[in-house]
Protein backbone atom coordinates (compact mmCIF):
# COMPACT_ATOMS: atom_id res chain seq x y z
CA UNK A 1 0.00 0.00 0.00
CA UNK A 2 1.86 3.29 -0.99
CA UNK A 3 1.41 7.02 1.15
CA UNK A 4 -0.62 8.06 -1.83
CA UNK A 5 -3.65 5.59 -0.97
CA UNK A 6 -4.82 7.52 2.11
CA UNK A 7 -7.87 8.70 -0.01
CA UNK A 8 -10.65 7.77 -1.92
CA UNK A 9 -10.63 7.58 -5.79
CA UNK A 10 -11.91 10.71 -7.12
CA UNK A 11 -12.07 9.65 -10.56
CA UNK A 12 -11.28 6.13 -12.05
CA UNK A 13 -9.86 5.71 -15.58
CA UNK A 14 -9.35 9.29 -16.26
CA UNK A 15 -8.60 11.23 -19.52
CA UNK A 16 -6.63 13.43 -20.74
CA UNK A 17 -9.79 16.30 -21.80
CA UNK A 18 -11.27 15.27 -18.72
CA UNK A 19 -7.53 15.84 -16.60
CA UNK A 20 -7.71 18.98 -18.60
CA UNK A 21 -10.86 20.48 -17.22
CA UNK A 22 -9.98 19.03 -14.00
CA UNK A 23 -6.68 21.13 -13.56
CA UNK A 24 -8.70 24.23 -14.92
CA UNK A 25 -11.15 24.26 -12.21
CA UNK A 26 -8.46 23.82 -9.39
CA UNK A 27 -6.92 26.63 -11.19
CA UNK A 28 -9.66 28.85 -10.53
CA UNK A 29 -9.91 27.43 -7.52
CA UNK A 30 -6.25 28.50 -6.42
CA UNK A 31 -5.94 24.84 -5.26
CA UNK A 32 -2.55 23.34 -3.24
CA UNK A 33 -1.83 19.77 -3.35
CA UNK A 34 -1.29 16.56 -4.91
CA UNK A 35 -2.50 14.63 -8.01
CA UNK A 36 -1.46 10.91 -7.69
CA UNK A 37 -2.54 9.08 -10.73
CA UNK A 38 -2.28 4.95 -10.68
CA UNK A 39 -2.39 3.63 -14.25
CA UNK A 40 -0.94 0.08 -15.71
CA UNK A 41 2.04 1.18 -16.92
CA UNK A 42 2.98 2.90 -13.52
CA UNK A 43 2.06 6.17 -11.08
CA UNK A 44 2.42 10.03 -11.22
CA UNK A 45 2.22 12.37 -9.55
CA UNK A 46 1.66 16.75 -10.22
CA UNK A 47 2.36 19.37 -7.56
CA UNK A 48 -0.22 21.88 -7.88
CA UNK A 49 0.63 25.16 -6.19
CA UNK A 50 -1.93 28.00 -6.37
CA UNK A 51 -3.75 26.34 -8.68
CA UNK A 52 -0.74 26.52 -10.85
CA UNK A 53 0.51 22.99 -12.11
CA UNK A 54 4.75 23.31 -10.59
CA UNK A 55 6.24 19.75 -11.03
CA UNK A 56 5.48 16.28 -12.36
CA UNK A 57 7.04 12.85 -11.25
CA UNK A 58 6.44 9.44 -12.92
CA UNK A 59 7.70 6.58 -10.93
CA UNK A 60 10.41 4.81 -12.40
CA UNK A 61 12.38 1.59 -11.29
CA UNK A 62 11.01 2.46 -7.58
CA UNK A 63 11.91 5.84 -7.72
CA UNK A 64 10.28 9.09 -8.76
CA UNK A 65 11.56 11.00 -11.78
CA UNK A 66 11.62 14.68 -11.85
CA UNK A 67 10.26 15.42 -15.79
CA UNK A 68 10.43 18.12 -17.75
CA UNK A 69 7.98 20.22 -19.50
CA UNK A 70 7.66 18.78 -22.73
CA UNK A 71 7.46 15.39 -20.90
CA UNK A 72 4.85 16.63 -18.84
CA UNK A 73 3.09 17.53 -21.94
CA UNK A 74 3.53 14.54 -23.04
CA UNK A 75 2.29 12.37 -19.93
CA UNK A 76 -0.99 14.91 -19.94
CA UNK A 77 -1.65 14.35 -23.75
CA UNK A 78 -2.09 10.49 -22.92
CA UNK A 79 -2.91 10.10 -18.80
CA UNK A 80 -5.28 7.77 -17.40
CA UNK A 81 -5.71 5.39 -14.39
CA UNK A 82 -6.94 6.45 -10.97
CA UNK A 83 -6.25 9.96 -9.99
CA UNK A 84 -6.58 10.65 -6.13
CA UNK A 85 -6.34 14.08 -5.21
CA UNK A 86 -4.91 15.28 -1.73
CA UNK A 87 -5.36 18.99 -0.75
CA UNK A 88 -2.02 20.09 0.75
CA UNK A 89 -0.70 23.95 2.22
CA UNK A 90 1.99 24.57 0.02
CA UNK A 91 4.21 24.82 3.41
CA UNK A 92 3.70 21.03 3.36
CA UNK A 93 4.42 20.52 -0.22
CA UNK A 94 7.83 21.40 0.12
CA UNK A 95 8.56 18.19 2.47
CA UNK A 96 6.67 16.05 0.04
CA UNK A 97 8.64 17.28 -2.51
CA UNK A 98 11.84 16.46 -0.60
CA UNK A 99 10.88 13.24 0.03
CA UNK A 100 9.44 12.27 -3.34
CA UNK A 101 13.08 13.58 -4.58
CA UNK A 102 14.94 11.43 -1.91
CA UNK A 103 12.77 8.54 -1.03
CA UNK A 104 10.53 5.82 -2.43
CA UNK A 105 7.14 5.57 -3.45
CA UNK A 106 6.24 3.25 0.34
CA UNK A 107 7.32 2.44 3.27
CA UNK A 108 5.33 -0.72 3.84
CA UNK A 109 7.28 -3.19 5.98
CA UNK A 110 10.26 -1.66 6.52
CA UNK A 111 10.31 -1.43 9.97
CA UNK A 112 7.57 -0.79 12.39
CA UNK A 113 7.05 0.51 16.15
CA UNK A 114 4.37 1.16 17.94
CA UNK A 115 2.78 5.54 17.81
CA UNK A 116 4.41 6.40 21.55
CA UNK A 117 7.84 4.98 20.50
CA UNK A 118 7.68 7.21 17.00
CA UNK A 119 10.36 9.80 18.52
CA UNK A 120 12.57 7.17 20.17
CA UNK A 121 12.68 5.20 16.69
CA UNK A 122 13.57 8.40 14.85
CA UNK A 123 16.13 9.04 17.28
CA UNK A 124 17.76 5.62 16.70
CA UNK A 125 17.51 6.02 12.76
CA UNK A 126 19.29 9.24 12.82
CA UNK A 127 22.02 7.90 14.86
CA UNK A 128 22.38 5.11 12.43
CA UNK A 129 21.90 7.01 8.95
CA UNK A 130 22.16 10.37 9.61
CA UNK A 131 19.92 13.04 9.08
CA UNK A 132 17.11 12.19 6.84
CA UNK A 133 13.21 11.63 5.96
CA UNK A 134 10.86 9.07 8.58
CA UNK A 135 8.30 7.67 6.14
CA UNK A 136 5.09 6.58 8.56
CA UNK A 137 2.15 4.56 7.86
CA UNK A 138 -0.69 3.89 10.46
CA UNK A 139 -3.91 2.14 9.66
CA UNK A 140 -5.46 5.17 9.24
CA UNK A 141 -2.77 7.92 8.65
CA UNK A 142 0.34 8.49 7.01
CA UNK A 143 3.10 10.59 7.13
CA UNK A 144 6.90 12.43 6.44
CA UNK A 145 8.97 13.88 9.45
CA UNK A 146 12.46 15.63 8.72
CA UNK A 147 15.22 14.92 11.61
CA UNK A 148 16.97 18.43 12.79
CA UNK A 149 20.48 18.48 11.96
CA UNK A 150 21.05 17.17 15.79
CA UNK A 151 18.63 14.90 15.33
CA UNK A 152 16.96 16.37 18.52
CA UNK A 153 13.44 16.20 17.37
CA UNK A 154 11.58 16.67 14.11
CA UNK A 155 12.01 19.40 12.23
CA UNK A 156 9.21 19.28 10.04
CA UNK A 157 6.35 16.72 10.39
CA UNK A 158 3.25 16.71 7.27
CA UNK A 159 0.36 14.18 8.03
CA UNK A 160 -2.30 13.09 6.10
CA UNK A 161 -5.35 10.80 5.66
CA UNK A 162 -8.66 10.45 3.98
CA UNK A 163 -10.27 13.85 5.79
CA UNK A 164 -7.56 16.35 5.30
CA UNK A 165 -3.65 16.76 6.16
CA UNK A 166 -2.14 18.82 8.68
CA UNK A 167 1.05 20.78 9.20
CA UNK A 168 4.01 20.80 12.34
CA UNK A 169 3.44 20.11 16.35
CA UNK A 170 -0.07 19.15 15.65
CA UNK A 171 0.58 16.77 12.99
CA UNK A 172 3.10 14.65 14.84
CA UNK A 173 0.60 14.85 17.85
CA UNK A 174 -2.19 13.20 15.40
CA UNK A 175 0.63 10.53 14.46
CA UNK A 176 1.59 10.33 18.20
CA UNK A 177 -2.06 9.35 19.08
CA UNK A 178 -2.73 6.70 16.31
CA UNK A 179 -3.81 3.03 16.98
CA UNK A 180 -1.80 0.24 15.87
CA UNK A 181 1.59 -0.19 15.05
CA UNK A 182 3.44 2.24 12.20
CA UNK A 183 5.08 1.18 9.48
CA UNK A 184 8.19 2.81 8.54
CA UNK A 185 10.83 3.77 6.66
CA UNK A 186 14.04 5.96 6.97
CA UNK A 187 15.68 8.02 4.08
CA UNK A 188 18.98 9.68 4.58
CA UNK A 189 18.55 13.53 2.79
CA UNK A 190 20.51 13.39 0.00
CA UNK A 191 22.55 17.16 0.48
CA UNK A 192 23.28 17.62 -2.98
CA UNK A 193 19.69 17.10 -4.10
CA UNK A 194 18.28 20.68 -5.31
CA UNK A 195 14.93 20.11 -3.57
CA UNK A 196 17.35 20.08 -0.38
CA UNK A 197 19.09 23.31 -1.37
CA UNK A 198 15.40 24.73 -2.47
CA UNK A 199 14.24 23.36 1.34
CA UNK A 200 17.04 24.80 3.21
CA UNK A 201 16.91 28.20 1.76
CA UNK A 202 13.31 28.47 2.51
CA UNK A 203 13.64 27.37 5.93
CA UNK A 204 16.82 29.95 6.50
CA UNK A 205 14.60 32.53 4.73
CA UNK A 206 11.84 31.54 6.95
CA UNK A 207 13.88 32.31 9.88
CA UNK A 208 16.06 35.30 8.42
CA UNK A 209 12.94 37.46 7.51
CA UNK A 210 11.45 36.66 10.82
CA UNK A 211 14.82 37.74 13.26
CA UNK A 212 15.09 40.76 10.82
CA UNK A 213 11.33 41.85 11.51
CA UNK A 214 11.75 41.12 15.14
CA UNK A 215 15.38 43.31 15.26
CA UNK A 216 13.50 45.97 12.98
CA UNK A 217 10.42 45.78 15.68
CA UNK A 218 12.92 45.86 18.16
CA UNK A 219 14.23 49.17 17.44
CA UNK A 220 11.77 50.63 15.48
CA UNK A 221 8.45 49.82 16.96
CA UNK A 222 4.80 48.09 16.20
CA UNK A 223 3.46 50.85 13.74
CA UNK A 224 6.51 51.12 11.75
CA UNK A 225 7.25 47.29 11.23
CA UNK A 226 2.88 47.27 10.26
CA UNK A 227 4.13 49.90 7.36
CA UNK A 228 6.48 48.51 6.35
CA UNK A 229 4.92 44.78 6.56
CA UNK A 230 1.99 46.63 4.14
CA UNK A 231 4.27 47.46 1.73
CA UNK A 232 5.87 44.34 1.22
CA UNK A 233 2.57 42.48 1.20
CA UNK A 234 1.61 44.84 -1.30
CA UNK A 235 4.87 44.14 -3.21
CA UNK A 236 4.73 40.38 -2.41
CA UNK A 237 0.90 40.58 -4.09
CA UNK A 238 2.00 42.51 -6.73
CA UNK A 239 4.36 39.92 -8.32
CA UNK A 240 2.40 37.08 -7.22
CA UNK A 241 4.44 35.79 -4.87
CA UNK A 242 2.98 33.99 -1.67
CA UNK A 243 4.39 35.86 1.14
CA UNK A 244 2.29 37.19 3.98
CA UNK A 245 4.13 39.61 6.38
CA UNK A 246 1.87 40.42 9.37
CA UNK A 247 3.03 41.84 12.84
CA UNK A 248 5.96 40.89 12.27
CA UNK A 249 5.42 37.33 11.47
CA UNK A 250 6.36 36.22 8.15
CA UNK A 251 3.67 33.14 6.48
CA UNK A 252 5.87 31.88 3.28
CA UNK A 253 3.39 30.27 1.16
CA UNK A 254 5.08 30.42 -1.75
CA UNK A 255 5.92 27.38 -3.58
CA UNK A 256 9.42 27.49 -5.72
CA UNK A 257 9.41 24.83 -8.63
CA UNK A 258 13.21 25.17 -9.03
CA UNK A 259 16.20 26.43 -6.95
CA UNK A 260 16.63 28.72 -9.82
CA UNK A 261 13.44 30.28 -9.40
CA UNK A 262 13.50 30.59 -5.26
CA UNK A 263 17.29 32.32 -6.44
CA UNK A 264 15.40 35.06 -8.36
CA UNK A 265 12.84 36.08 -5.88
CA UNK A 266 14.58 35.64 -2.48
CA UNK A 267 16.96 38.32 -3.34
CA UNK A 268 14.12 40.84 -4.27
CA UNK A 269 12.52 40.18 -1.03
CA UNK A 270 15.50 40.75 0.66
CA UNK A 271 16.38 43.84 -1.58
CA UNK A 272 12.79 44.97 -0.64
CA UNK A 273 12.61 44.66 2.64
CA UNK A 274 15.99 46.70 2.94
CA UNK A 275 14.71 49.27 1.05
CA UNK A 276 11.57 50.03 3.48
CA UNK A 277 13.27 49.46 6.63
CA UNK A 278 16.03 51.75 5.39
CA UNK A 279 13.62 53.92 5.04
CA UNK A 280 13.23 54.19 8.33
CA UNK A 281 16.44 53.34 10.22
CA UNK A 282 18.59 53.82 7.04
CA UNK A 283 19.89 51.24 4.54
CA UNK A 284 23.28 50.92 5.28
CA UNK A 285 22.38 50.28 9.24
CA UNK A 286 19.84 47.15 7.92
CA UNK A 287 22.77 46.28 5.60
CA UNK A 288 24.85 45.71 8.94
CA UNK A 289 22.17 44.06 11.07
CA UNK A 290 21.91 41.78 7.77
CA UNK A 291 25.71 40.93 8.09
CA UNK A 292 25.32 40.81 11.43
CA UNK A 293 22.93 38.42 11.81
CA UNK A 294 24.03 36.01 8.62
CA UNK A 295 27.42 35.48 11.05
CA UNK A 296 24.96 34.23 13.31
CA UNK A 297 23.57 31.46 11.22
CA UNK A 298 24.52 27.67 11.43
CA UNK A 299 26.93 27.08 9.27
CA UNK A 300 24.41 25.24 6.81
CA UNK A 301 22.01 28.27 6.95
CA UNK A 302 24.57 30.96 6.54
CA UNK A 303 25.79 29.05 3.26
CA UNK A 304 22.50 28.92 2.05
CA UNK A 305 21.42 32.31 2.53
CA UNK A 306 24.89 33.48 1.02
CA UNK A 307 23.52 32.76 -2.53
CA UNK A 308 20.70 35.00 -2.69
CA UNK A 309 22.01 37.86 -0.29
CA UNK A 310 25.33 38.46 -2.52
CA UNK A 311 23.16 39.55 -5.69
CA UNK A 312 21.76 41.87 -3.19
CA UNK A 313 24.96 44.09 -4.36
CA UNK A 314 22.99 44.03 -8.03
CA UNK A 315 20.27 46.37 -8.78
CA UNK A 316 16.72 45.17 -9.08
CA UNK A 317 14.81 48.10 -10.12
CA UNK A 318 11.19 46.01 -9.74
CA UNK A 319 11.27 46.69 -6.04
CA UNK A 320 13.02 49.50 -5.95
CA UNK A 321 11.69 52.81 -3.88
CA UNK A 322 10.73 55.94 -6.10
CA UNK B 1 -1.59 53.11 3.39
CA UNK B 2 -4.40 54.75 1.20
CA UNK B 3 -2.80 57.29 -1.59
CA UNK B 4 -5.54 59.48 0.15
CA UNK B 5 -3.51 58.97 3.98
CA UNK B 6 -0.76 59.29 1.53
CA UNK B 7 -1.33 62.55 0.36
CA UNK B 8 -2.73 64.45 3.41
CA UNK B 9 0.50 63.24 5.31
CA UNK B 10 2.46 64.97 2.51
CA UNK B 11 0.05 67.80 2.77
CA UNK B 12 0.70 68.26 6.65
CA UNK B 13 4.56 67.92 5.88
CA UNK B 14 4.31 70.67 3.29
CA UNK B 15 2.44 72.79 5.12
CA UNK B 16 5.18 72.35 8.40
CA UNK B 17 8.29 73.00 6.21
CA UNK B 18 6.35 75.96 4.38
CA UNK B 19 6.17 77.39 8.08
CA UNK B 20 9.36 76.19 9.28
CA UNK B 21 10.77 78.48 5.99
CA UNK B 22 8.19 81.18 6.41
CA UNK B 23 9.68 81.46 10.17
CA UNK B 24 13.28 81.37 9.02
CA UNK B 25 13.03 84.31 6.51
CA UNK B 26 10.89 85.99 8.99
CA UNK B 27 13.51 86.12 11.20
CA UNK B 28 16.42 87.08 8.84
CA UNK B 29 14.09 90.25 7.54
CA UNK B 30 13.20 91.44 11.10
CA UNK B 31 16.76 91.19 11.89
CA UNK B 32 18.56 93.33 9.09
CA UNK B 33 15.43 95.25 7.70
CA UNK B 34 16.38 98.86 9.34
CA UNK B 35 13.70 100.42 12.37
CA UNK B 36 13.69 104.02 14.03
CA UNK B 37 12.78 101.44 17.11
CA UNK B 38 14.98 97.77 18.12
CA UNK B 39 12.95 96.96 20.69
CA UNK B 40 10.16 95.22 19.19
CA UNK B 41 12.95 93.45 16.43
CA UNK B 42 14.17 91.71 20.30
CA UNK B 43 10.66 90.86 21.06
CA UNK B 44 9.95 89.62 17.85
CA UNK B 45 13.17 87.56 17.22
CA UNK B 46 12.74 86.30 20.64
CA UNK B 47 9.42 85.34 20.11
CA UNK B 48 10.04 83.40 16.66
CA UNK B 49 12.79 81.22 18.70
CA UNK B 50 10.08 80.57 21.60
CA UNK B 51 7.77 79.59 18.56
CA UNK B 52 10.44 76.89 17.31
CA UNK B 53 10.79 75.56 20.49
CA UNK B 54 7.64 74.79 20.97
CA UNK B 55 6.87 73.90 18.07
CA UNK B 56 9.71 71.00 18.48
CA UNK B 57 8.45 70.21 21.74
CA UNK B 58 4.71 69.63 20.14
CA UNK B 59 6.41 67.44 17.33
CA UNK B 60 8.73 65.13 19.98
CA UNK B 61 5.32 64.93 22.62
CA UNK B 62 3.35 63.67 19.20
CA UNK B 63 6.02 61.40 18.62
CA UNK B 64 6.03 59.98 22.12
CA UNK B 65 2.54 59.67 22.26
CA UNK B 66 2.48 57.79 18.69
CA UNK B 67 4.86 55.01 20.33
CA UNK B 68 2.14 53.50 22.86
CA UNK B 69 2.96 49.96 22.42
CA UNK B 70 6.74 50.30 22.59
CA UNK B 71 8.14 51.10 25.90
CA UNK B 72 11.40 51.35 25.08
CA UNK B 73 11.07 53.79 22.11
CA UNK B 74 8.27 55.66 24.76
CA UNK B 75 11.32 56.38 27.15
CA UNK B 76 13.57 57.70 24.51
CA UNK B 77 11.45 59.65 23.04
CA UNK B 78 9.51 60.64 26.49
CA UNK B 79 12.97 62.42 27.63
CA UNK B 80 13.79 63.67 24.67
CA UNK B 81 10.05 66.21 24.44
CA UNK B 82 10.25 66.84 28.12
CA UNK B 83 13.49 68.41 27.46
CA UNK B 84 12.44 70.16 24.64
CA UNK B 85 9.66 71.32 26.74
CA UNK B 86 11.96 72.55 29.09
CA UNK B 87 13.91 74.14 26.82
CA UNK B 88 10.84 75.66 25.73
CA UNK B 89 10.34 77.05 29.35
CA UNK B 90 13.86 78.37 29.14
CA UNK B 91 13.93 80.48 25.96
CA UNK B 92 10.81 82.00 27.53
CA UNK B 93 12.35 82.97 31.24
CA UNK B 94 15.50 83.65 28.36
CA UNK B 95 13.73 86.43 26.71
CA UNK B 96 12.00 88.10 29.66
CA UNK B 97 15.40 88.48 31.80
CA UNK B 98 17.67 89.17 28.70
CA UNK B 99 14.73 92.19 27.37
CA UNK B 100 13.84 93.31 30.88
CA UNK B 101 17.61 93.60 31.80
CA UNK B 102 19.72 93.82 28.54
CA UNK B 103 22.08 91.55 29.33
CA UNK B 104 22.90 88.19 29.56
CA UNK B 105 23.43 86.49 33.07
CA UNK B 106 23.08 83.30 34.82
CA UNK B 107 19.09 82.80 36.02
CA UNK B 108 16.20 80.51 35.96
CA UNK B 109 16.27 79.68 32.19
CA UNK B 110 19.86 77.63 32.71
CA UNK B 111 18.03 75.49 35.81
CA UNK B 112 15.78 74.37 32.56
CA UNK B 113 18.52 74.66 29.54
CA UNK B 114 20.63 72.44 32.22
CA UNK B 115 18.01 69.75 33.61
CA UNK B 116 17.20 69.47 29.66
CA UNK B 117 20.17 68.00 28.97
CA UNK B 118 20.16 65.28 31.84
CA UNK B 119 16.98 64.58 30.52
CA UNK B 120 18.50 64.66 26.35
CA UNK B 121 21.51 61.86 27.85
CA UNK B 122 18.85 59.54 29.29
CA UNK B 123 17.03 60.29 25.61
CA UNK B 124 20.14 58.94 24.18
CA UNK B 125 21.01 56.89 26.11
CA UNK B 126 17.99 54.77 25.79
CA UNK B 127 18.51 54.91 21.91
CA UNK B 128 21.95 53.50 21.93
CA UNK B 129 20.34 50.47 24.53
CA UNK B 130 18.12 50.02 21.55
CA UNK B 131 20.41 50.01 18.22
CA UNK B 132 23.41 48.25 20.26
CA UNK B 133 21.78 45.93 22.86
CA UNK B 134 25.02 45.99 25.09
CA UNK B 135 24.87 43.66 28.43
CA UNK B 136 23.04 45.91 31.48
CA UNK B 137 26.36 46.53 33.09
CA UNK B 138 28.04 47.44 29.78
CA UNK B 139 25.27 50.20 29.26
CA UNK B 140 25.33 51.29 32.55
CA UNK B 141 28.67 51.91 32.39
CA UNK B 142 28.98 53.62 29.12
CA UNK B 143 26.45 56.12 30.76
CA UNK B 144 28.87 56.38 33.45
CA UNK B 145 31.54 57.28 32.39
CA UNK B 146 29.71 59.77 29.47
CA UNK B 147 28.32 61.48 32.82
CA UNK B 148 31.61 61.40 34.57
CA UNK B 149 33.70 63.08 31.53
CA UNK B 150 31.16 65.81 30.67
CA UNK B 151 30.92 67.03 34.22
CA UNK B 152 35.34 66.38 34.68
CA UNK B 153 35.59 68.49 31.91
CA UNK B 154 33.37 70.81 32.71
CA UNK B 155 35.31 71.38 36.10
CA UNK B 156 38.27 71.48 34.19
CA UNK B 157 37.03 74.19 31.30
CA UNK B 158 35.50 76.18 34.35
CA UNK B 159 38.80 76.20 36.59
CA UNK B 160 40.77 77.03 32.92
CA UNK B 161 38.14 80.35 32.02
CA UNK B 162 38.61 81.59 36.14
CA UNK B 163 42.13 81.53 35.95
CA UNK B 164 42.66 83.23 32.65
CA UNK B 165 39.95 85.67 33.69
CA UNK B 166 41.95 85.71 37.61
CA UNK B 167 38.63 85.04 39.04
CA UNK B 168 37.52 82.56 41.62
CA UNK B 169 35.44 79.40 40.25
CA UNK B 170 31.76 80.64 40.60
CA UNK B 171 28.36 78.86 40.11
CA UNK B 172 28.17 81.85 36.75
CA UNK B 173 31.11 80.22 35.37
CA UNK B 174 30.51 76.81 36.12
CA UNK B 175 27.25 76.83 34.26
CA UNK B 176 28.96 78.97 31.54
CA UNK B 177 31.75 76.17 31.45
CA UNK B 178 29.24 73.29 31.32
CA UNK B 179 27.12 74.38 27.84
CA UNK B 180 29.77 73.76 25.03
CA UNK B 181 30.83 70.76 27.30
CA UNK B 182 27.39 69.78 27.78
CA UNK B 183 26.82 70.91 23.86
CA UNK B 184 29.87 68.60 23.03
CA UNK B 185 28.75 65.39 24.66
CA UNK B 186 25.02 65.56 23.40
CA UNK B 187 25.91 66.56 20.29
CA UNK B 188 28.33 63.78 19.84
CA UNK B 189 25.95 61.41 21.09
CA UNK B 190 22.79 62.87 18.55
CA UNK B 191 26.10 62.66 15.53
CA UNK B 192 26.75 58.93 16.52
CA UNK B 193 23.40 58.33 16.16
CA UNK B 194 22.14 60.06 13.58
CA UNK B 195 25.51 58.51 11.71
CA UNK B 196 23.78 54.69 12.32
CA UNK B 197 20.40 55.68 10.99
CA UNK B 198 21.71 57.45 7.80
CA UNK B 199 19.30 57.58 5.11
CA UNK B 200 16.35 56.81 7.54
CA UNK B 201 13.94 58.77 8.57
CA UNK B 202 15.01 58.03 12.27
CA UNK B 203 17.90 59.66 12.05
CA UNK B 204 16.50 63.36 11.32
CA UNK B 205 15.87 64.66 15.10
CA UNK B 206 19.41 63.27 16.41
CA UNK B 207 21.28 65.11 13.18
CA UNK B 208 18.98 68.32 13.93
CA UNK B 209 20.30 68.02 17.72
CA UNK B 210 23.68 68.27 16.29
CA UNK B 211 22.97 71.74 15.17
CA UNK B 212 22.69 72.76 18.58
CA UNK B 213 25.96 71.89 18.96
CA UNK B 214 27.17 73.98 16.46
CA UNK B 215 25.39 76.99 17.41
CA UNK B 216 25.86 76.87 20.85
CA UNK B 217 29.65 76.55 20.45
CA UNK B 218 29.91 79.49 18.03
CA UNK B 219 27.49 81.57 20.89
CA UNK B 220 30.32 80.21 23.61
CA UNK B 221 32.91 81.40 21.36
CA UNK B 222 31.61 84.98 20.33
CA UNK B 223 30.29 85.30 23.94
CA UNK B 224 33.52 84.81 25.44
CA UNK B 225 35.49 87.34 22.88
CA UNK B 226 32.80 89.49 23.60
CA UNK B 227 31.15 89.48 20.47
CA UNK B 228 27.65 88.41 21.21
CA UNK B 229 25.33 91.20 22.12
CA UNK B 230 22.18 90.62 24.65
CA UNK B 231 20.43 93.26 21.93
CA UNK B 232 19.79 93.48 18.44
CA UNK B 233 20.90 97.20 18.47
CA UNK B 234 24.16 96.27 19.42
CA UNK B 235 23.73 93.40 16.69
CA UNK B 236 26.30 91.82 14.07
CA UNK B 237 26.57 89.13 12.03
CA UNK B 238 27.94 86.73 14.16
CA UNK B 239 25.14 86.99 16.17
CA UNK B 240 22.86 86.44 13.38
CA UNK B 241 24.85 83.45 12.29
CA UNK B 242 24.63 81.93 15.42
CA UNK B 243 20.97 82.73 16.26
CA UNK B 244 19.47 81.56 12.74
CA UNK B 245 21.33 78.48 12.92
CA UNK B 246 19.97 78.07 16.63
CA UNK B 247 16.61 78.44 15.07
CA UNK B 248 17.25 76.02 12.08
CA UNK B 249 18.49 73.43 14.86
CA UNK B 250 14.91 74.19 16.42
CA UNK B 251 12.63 74.39 13.33
CA UNK B 252 14.70 70.51 12.40
CA UNK B 253 13.92 68.79 15.26
CA UNK B 254 10.64 69.86 14.88
CA UNK B 255 10.47 68.49 11.25
CA UNK B 256 12.48 65.71 11.85
CA UNK B 257 10.33 64.74 14.58
CA UNK B 258 6.88 65.62 12.64
CA UNK B 259 8.02 63.31 9.55
CA UNK B 260 8.92 60.55 11.97
CA UNK B 261 5.10 61.18 13.44
CA UNK B 262 3.33 61.39 10.05
CA UNK B 263 5.09 58.21 8.60
CA UNK B 264 3.72 56.66 11.78
CA UNK B 265 0.51 57.64 11.56
CA UNK B 266 -0.33 57.84 7.68
CA UNK B 267 3.18 55.21 6.47
CA UNK B 268 5.23 56.27 3.69
CA UNK B 269 3.86 59.25 2.41
CA UNK B 270 7.24 60.39 0.99
CA UNK B 271 8.21 57.27 -0.85
CA UNK B 272 6.20 54.54 -3.66
CA UNK B 273 6.71 51.42 -4.41
CA UNK B 274 7.60 51.64 -7.92
CA UNK B 275 5.78 48.56 -9.73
Amino acid sequence: MSIFDFQSILVQDISPAYLSVLLQLYREDTFSGLFHLKQSKGEALLFLAHGELKLSYMLEEGRWKALRTIEQESLLQRIGGDLRVFRFHPAMLRLLRLYVENGHTSCANVENCAPNELLSWLEGAFREHGRGIACIKAQKQAGLILTYPDGSDPQDVVTWNESGSQHGPLALNLLENQQGPFDLAYFPLALESEAWKEYLLYVTMQKFLQLLFQRFHFLAGQAMTKHVSDQMNHLCSHHGWHFTFEKGLIFHAHFFSSMQEAQQVYPKILQAVENFMGLVIGRSFVRQTLQEMQKRLPTEERQAIASVLEPQATHHPSTEIA
Amino acid sequence: MSSSNQQHAFSYFLTSLIVAGMIFVAYGVIYFVPSSSTLWKDYATNLLIVLAAVWSAIAATLLWRAYQTDPSLRRVWFNFSLALWLWSLAEIFWTYDVLSSQEIKIGIADIFWILAYFLFGIALYAQYKLILTPPKWQGRAVFAILTSLTIGLTLLFAWFLSRQQKEALTLPALINAFYPIGDLAIGVGALYIGYLFRGGIFNRPWLAMFLFAISDGLYAWFFNIGQYPAIIEQSNIAQYVTDSLYLIAYLAVGLGCFMQWLTLRYGFFLHATKS
